[in-house]
């Protein structure tokens, strides 16, 4: 029986190996040497000249956006994502698959399509505001707000559902010996619940914070083009097929997701958070 | 049962045998919807030659489509930059004029014949060679580059047509409320700061990178975006956009369409083109892999004529390169059918060949200098 199992676990290995880690190294040697689509192997010269692009004024500019967006939208998705899912949780309706089906709704539509919808309703004149007379957003297209509204909207189901699937897997009996040793609600909330579903705090934190710092859809179509992420730039440099260049900005990302990978298993020595 | 199956095998060797009939092909290599299909079928009809279309959407994709040679493509239908490109890379063949007798009963538009100087002079200035370019390319449609203008800004159009590319780029001195937005396409930013300063926008050199930095910094556009410009400043969310003409008309017609008239939508939002401006120019050339060259050049021929040129206008949207075909285009004017009269006077007002313009068509920078505009202009965006 185990044999079969191997057997079964081997197309997806070569997958991986195929598709995922010759590309790596490839992007690697790319991002390190002259090769291109005009210079073909047998001329292969390695040279670290492409990294002089990482001390460019807007390269850098670009590292700091993403970082700061990936970051404060994980703050948010987390404070307002972790009590929609203790709400969940908490409520009496019996099917609960509806509540988060509910959750993910947004999900159901196009990103792009969503994402340029809110720009356009986020904008000075709109559709929304011909309706209700007034302006929902004030006008807020361009700006970082913008990109960090979309951001959260976006990623936010991410945090809700891992926090919940935590939640949810705490033995209700732990809840009622607190109950009876004498702790408040709230106090049991914090030293009994809250630590138990950190687990999926931090899966749910990385599921939103590595899409949103590799990401660049979001962020130019809401701040029109004026807030660049590194992936706007990694983006620019393929279209222009300047492959060395956002070879080297996508291995620098890598080194980003490795590094706070290794940072959370660090933290997370008995690897209850699925990683 | 067997007579059953004798006769599916026979129904299917019919269409096998009909679908290589003997007809001699003539492959092109187009953009996506960028041709009259009842055009197509009127030369199918007339010559007896099976038109074969294949569609790829950037020039780029041409380049590599015919230099992979999996496919003999008769004609293709690339633009300026990537025709000087090829003519380079000695990928095309020299056109026999003696096959195109139509040729000699039209005259080229002023603008398609500055296109082709320009780019003389561009390869020239980049190899050292002299090559005149309408020895291997016939003109498809050709189109230029404006701005579209929210006219709901009271004295925002006389401005511009007051002061040109200086409203757009000195918005603090001219209109301190503007909103402008810029194409995100950085050799158009380039070549759009390099008009404003009267310079060729094809003349790359560090001085001129610095120049145009800090004409970029001090534009500081609300709106760095492609298809969104014009949707913008059509929803009065911006107050002027640099965007080709065609994305006017594509919305103009668009609004036409929904029953506003003409000088309802230009109230609205309208189209200034500066005297010096960035053109395009889509020709048709033979690529040396080519097989049916007399069908390639049949096809040409059939183009040339203003009849079928206009008739192809008619769905593509561009300007026609021939005057001859303008003027066919022109005696719509007076037709009764609205559409084909808007589709005239939108040509009449915004490819007027009356008005003398100043046309360059961009030429392709080396990488290095691509890259360079490319980064210059994240740096300005970034701040």
């Amino acid at each position: 029986m185990n044999k079969e199992f191997k057997v079964l676990a081997r197309p997806y290995m070569v997958w991986l190996s195929i598709l995922v880690f010759v590309p790596i190294l490839a992007m690697i040697l790319i991002s390190i040497s002259n090769l291109n689509s005009s210079v073909s192997v047998g001329d292969l010269v390695i040279s670290f000249s492409h990294f002089k692009l990482l001390l460019e004024s807007s390269t850098l500019i670009a590292f700091r956006n993403s970082l700061f967006f990936a970051t404060l939208t994980t703050l948010f998705s987390f404070v307002l994502g972790y009590f929609i899912a203790y709400e969940i949780k908490l409520s009496r309706f019996k099917n609960k698959f509806i509540l988060l089906t509910i959750v993910i709704l947004p999900m159901w539509s196009n990103l792009i399509l969503r994402t340029e919808s809110l720009a356009n309703i986020m904008s000075e004149n709109n559709i929304l505001k011909s309706i209700l007379g007034f302006n929902l957003f004030g006008n807020i297209s361009g700006t970082g707000a913008a990109v960090l509204f979309g951001l959260v909207f976006t990623y936010m189901p991410f945090m809700i559902l891992s926090v919940y699937t935590a939640l949810e897997k705490i033995d209700f009996a732990l809840e009622e010996a607190a109950l009876d040793l004498g702790l408040s609600p709230i106090k049991k909330f914090w030293k009994v619940v809250f630590p138990l579903s950190l687990k999926g705090v931090v899966t749910g934190s990385i599921m939103v914070f590595l899409p949103t710092l590799a990401g660049f859809a979001i962020p130019k179509i809401l701040s029109r083009g004026r807030i660049v992420f590194i992936g706007t730039i990694i983006e620019n440099k393929f279209v222009y097929t300047n492959y060395n260049h956002g070879a080297l900005l996508a291995v620098v990302i890598l080194f980003f997701i490795l590094g706070s990978i290794l940072l959370l298993t660090k933290f997370d020595k008995e690897g209850e958070t699925l990683l | 049962m067997k007579k059953i199956i004798l006769m599916a095998g026979l129904l299917s060797l019919l269409l096998v045998l009909s679908a290589c009939s003997s007809k001699p092909k003539l492959r092109i290599l187009n953009w996506g919807e960028y041709i009259n299909d009842e055009l197509v079928e009127n030369f199918e009809k007339e010559f007896g030659i099976d038109v074969v279309i294949s569609v790829a959407d950037s020039n780029e994709l041409f380049y590599s489509k015919i230099k992979s040679k999996t496919t003999a493509f008769d004609l293709v239908i690339p633009s300026d930059y990537m025709i000087e490109k090829m003519v380079q890379e000695d990928m095309l063949l020299t056109l026999d004029y003696s096959k195109l007798p139509n040729f000699s009963s039209v005259t080229y538009m002023d603008g398609v014949e500055q296109i082709f100087t320009s780019m003389t002079e561009t390869t020239f200035a980049a190899t050292g060679d002299e090559v005149d370019f309408k020895a291997y390319a016939v003109p498809y449609f050709w189109g230029t580059f404006g701005i579209i203008y929210n006219n709901r800004v009271d004295g925002l159009e006389e401005a511009l047509y007051t002061n040109g590319w200086d409203v757009y780029f000195e918005a603090d001195n001219y209109f301190p409320t503007a909103r402008r937005g810029m194409y995100d396409v950085p050799q158009f930013a380039f070549a759009a700061a390099m008009m404003y300063m009267d310079k060729n926008p094809n003349d790359y050199s560090l001085a001129n990178l610095d120049l145009v930095r800090s004409v970029l910094e001090t534009a500081d556009f609300t709106e760095w975006g492609d298809d969104t410009l014009k949707r913008n400043v059509e929803a009065d969310n911006l107050d002027m956009a640099f965007t080709y003409t065609g994305d006017y008309l594509d919305r103009l017609y668009i609004q036409l369409d929904e029953g506003k008239t003409l000088d309802e939508v230009r109230e609205e939002f309208d189209l200034y083109i500066p005297d010096t401006t960035m053109v395009f120019i889509d020709a048709m050339v033979i690529p040396n892999t080519a097989t049916n060259l007399d069908a390639a050049h049949q096809f040409i021929n059939y183009l040339l004529n203003p009849e079928n040129a206009a008739l192809n206008a008619e769905v593509v949207g561009y300007a026609v390169a021939t005057e001859e075909a303008f003027d066919i285009i022109m005696s719509y004017l007076e037709s009764e059918d609205l559409t084909k009269k808007n589709w005239a006077i939108a040509n009449s007002i915004y490819y007027n060949m009356e008005v003398e313009r100043i046309y360059y068509p961009l030429t392709s920078l080396n990488p290095t200098d691509t890259d360079a505009i490319g980064t210059m202009v994240q740096n300005v965006i970034t701040g």
